[in-house]
């Protein structure tokens, strides 16, 4: 079943790629507007071996990983105050959903501003970005915890602290973990979008430059491995989720990112 | 009215139905029990048109069954999955009548007489999840009364409610049929509920299912759930229809 | 006090956030922030200052802010429209959506952005690009999303629709869109977030008129305050656009909120 699916994709795909060459070789498509997909294959290969793609592509991802990391470390501690805190969440609330609507390129500007080496400007801008999907799910997970299981532990002359560390955060660990992947695919989407604007580093950089080189097969090539990335970066902590809370079927999903 | 004769079904390896043999007369209620598991639904839905069986023949008023029949209803179990909850009580009813039926007004009066007849005459502005679980299910009662099949299928109608309800629809099935006079298919794991309700009960063997028993209910009429249950041929025709499904030997001689 | 009273009381916060950073914005005199004060009062000059017949909307306003919605809500339209559309047939034709799902899955995983500089050399700059590039990003989001409603549709509720005999557009328009319509309406959600942000993107890269072109002359050119008044303006209108679109998912899937409680 599996298998005739992933047959079926395959098909699916080189399928889309011999119609594209098909279109381009007969003249229907210009190929000055899209390239041969063989020689956007070829231009992809290359880029495997390419030294200055593969330290953007280095550069992206390590300022999405940091920028991730950072946001984990300050969000989920908020997150799980304001979800043990009811008075800390009535407070808190209406600036979380006032801030998280505004659109973090927005602030993309200031913070060429505030940061002139462009590194530290994407970083603080995806660390923004991030936060919201995971203060958002830290804090569904918080109320999705059994009272019962809280109380039970009071019971037994637990304390707070002990409640929060052997009931709250086990409970909510699946909603934070989604909420690390609906961020790590904004994060990327964030990064380079600030290398598109302000330049420096990364994916969004080569692209320019293969924008101004005019190669366009390169410029493809390079977007599609981006896409490949993603996919695989999606993939790969969507799997790690199942396989670690197989006990739980994560009802954040989608619907929460914003 | 229906005729099924050597109805076989797998599921791959495993056989549900191993040559079913039945006929039901028009205007009959037929109901028919059989330990959970061994193929009752898998019969229905073969009548019902929702599924092909692999061997076998089903007559529908003379006419062999292909998708669903044009005059056949289905009550299904799981009145949550088979109303619709976007939609109000009175477009749940009326939905399936548009074909049938092409004035709006027309349609809505039809909804209406058939939410009367089950019992909520109020109900036809409200959604589904509104209501309790037997009111849920008197609407799919409803939906199925106004749509006017000749032939009537249930499937297990009253297994998720609780007891005093229960026993609110039994009574409701019986009366709607004394109005209606349609032809009515039961299925239950119930032994008291099929001769209670039934004018005949037909037993059906743990899979692969075939008939083993087929009983005429001879109770006074009209039933009631107080007297009816401890008339003495009722009390006798349980324990008959017990000792079938879990098939042990019955003592006296009043085998089919 | 009533009801409305106690959820305006319990915003306290924001009125004392403004306070907070109008006076430390004051004390520490920060270049880069402005107090909000001088925000308001510039962004009510820059863009609400205009003649009545203009609905006091300025030049500024009319040459940056309404082109920018204008293709905001065309590409986002268009966008969902053919999106919903394609992904729901797809979702009823399963042997056909196996055959395109990767390559549904690889374009959606592509960050759109990037997309921009490639259509920017087809388009040129202006709001042709605009639109490519603002439905490019809405439409893998709520193309999945449609597919997946539409392709998971109860067993029940079709069996239902069998039994019954219903048409296929009944049971198109009557089962199947209302039935998916919650997932719908997470990938819309969705999509609005990921317009903006591709409006602001593509005005910034390869734009002469919009409110992220005049955001980036603004940062060029050292005018710190009109850069914080397109700022709160995108900030409003990604509040707005989500609460509007907030109000309305609520208006139209009362039932689902409904059936889901009592489930």
């Amino acid at each position: 079943m599996i298998n005739k699916k992933a047959l079926r994709g395959a098909v699916g795909a080189a399928g889309f790629l011999l119609i594209l060459e098909i279109l381009g070789r007969v003249g229907v498509i210009d190929p000055y507007t899209l390239p041969f997909p063989s020689s956007i294959l070829v231009s992809a290969a290359g880029l495997l071996a390419n030294g200055e793609f593969l330290l953007d592509v280095g550069v992206t991802l390590s300022s999405c990983l940091i920028g991730l990391l950072l946001a984990v470390v300050t969000a989920v501690p908020a997150g799980l105050v304001m979800g043990t805190l009811p008075a800390v969440e009535r407070a808190v609330r209406p600036l979380v959903e006032f801030l998280r609507p505004i659109p973090s390129v927005a602030l993309l500007p200031l913070a060429m501003f505030l940061f002139t080496v462009s590194e530290q400007g994407k970083i603080a801008l995806i660390v923004y970005t991030a936060c919201w999907p995971l203060i958002i799910n830290t804090l569904y997970g918080m109320h999705d915890v059994d009272p019962l299981a809280k109380e039970t532990l009071r019971s037994f002359g637990f304390g707070p602290y002990d409640v929060v560390r052997l009931v709250s955060l086990p409970s909510a660990a699946p909603f934070i973990s989604t909420g690390v992947r609906i961020s790590a695919s904004v994060a990327l989407i964030v990064a380079v979008s600030v290398e598109l604007v302000a330049g420096g580093e990364g994916i969004g950089t080569f692209v320019t430059d293969a924008a101004s080189g005019n190669r366009r097969d390169l410029m493809i090539a390079a977007t599609a491995w981006t896409g490949v990335i993603g996919l695989l970066i999606n993939s790969l902590l969507a799997g790690a989720e199942r396989r670690i809370f197989r006990w739980h079927r994560a009802q954040a999903g989608e619907e929460l990112v914003r | 009215m229906l005729e099924i004769s050597d109805l076989t079904h797998s599921y791959g390896e495993f056989r549900a139905l191993g040559g079913v043999n039945l006929t039901v007369a028009a205007g009959e209620l037929v109901c028919i029990v059989g330990p959970s598991g061994c193929g009752k639904s898998t019969l229905l839905r073969s009548i019902g048109g929702l599924l092909r069986p692999t061997g076998g023949r089903i007559l529908v008023q003379g006419r062999p069954v292909q998708g669903t029949p044009d005059d056949l209803a289905i009550v299904f179990q799981d009145y949550s999955r088979s109303l619709f909850p976007w939609m109000t009580v009175a477009d749940n009813v009326s939905l399936p009548l548009r074909r049938k039926i092409s004035d709006r007004k027309r349609r809505a009066a039809a909804a209406r007489e058939a939410l009367e007849q089950v019992g909520l005459p109020a109900a036809g502005g409200k959604y589904p999840w509104e209501l309790s679980g037997g009111m849920q299910q008197r609407v799919s009662i409803a939906r199925a009364l106004a749509y006017q099949p000749a032939l009537m299928l249930m499937d297990e109608p009253f297994g998720s409610v609780d007891a005093q309800t229960r026993e609110d629809l039994e009574d409701l099935v019986l009366q709607v049929r004394r109005t209606y006079g349609m032809t009515i298919v039961l299925i239950t794991h119930d032994i008291d509920e099929s001769v209670y309700v039934g004018d005949r009960v037909v037993v059906l063997s743990k899979s692969p299912a075939t008939v083993v028993g087929d009983l005429r209910v001879e109770v006074p009429e009209p039933r009631d759930q107080i007297s009816t249950r401890e008339h003495p041929d009722f009390v006798h025709l349980r324990a008959e229809v017990g000792r079938l499904v879990r098939g042990v030997r019955s003592p006296s001689a009043s085998a089919p | 006090m009533t009801r409305i009273a106690v959820r305006v009381a319990q915003l306290w916060i924001i009125p004392v956030t403004f306070l907070v950073w109008e006076l430390t914005t004051r004390v520490a005199e920060a270049i880069y922030f402005p107090p909000p004060s001088t925000i308001l009062v510039h962004l009510y000059e820059q863009w609400f200052s205009g003649p009545l017949v203009h609905l006091f909307l300025t030049q500024d306003a009319f040459d940056h802010l309404l082109p920018s919605l204008g293709r905001l809500i065309l590409g986002w339209a268009a966008a969902c429209a053919v999106a919903i559309v394609v992904g729901v047939t797809l979702g009823r034709l399963a042997v056909l959506a196996d055959f395109v799902n990767p390559l549904i899955h690889f374009f959606r995983s592509v960050p759109p952005p990037l997309l921009i500089p490639i259509f920017m050399t087809l388009t040129g700059v202006g709001t042709p690009l605009q639109l490519a590039g603002i439905v490019f990003g809405v439409v893998w989001p709520v193309l999945i999303n449609s597919l997946d409603g539409a392709r998971y549709v109860d067993r029940g509720y079709l069996e239902t629709c069998e039994v019954f005999g219903l048409s296929r557009v009944q049971r198109l328009t009557r089962v199947v869109l209302p039935s998916a319509a919650p997932k719908i309406f997470a990938g819309l959600r969705l999509s609005v977030a990921l317009a903006l942000i591709m409006m602001i993107i593509s005005e910034y890269i390869g734009s002469t008129e919009g409110i992220g072109y005049r955001m980036l002359v603004a940062q060029s050119q050292v005018d710190i305050p009109s850069m914080w008044t397109a700022i709160v303006i995108l900030g409003v209108l990604g509040l707005v656009l989500n609460a509007a679109f907030l109000r309305f998912e609520r208006h139209v899937l009362t039932w689902h909120r409904g059936a889901r409680k009592t489930d």
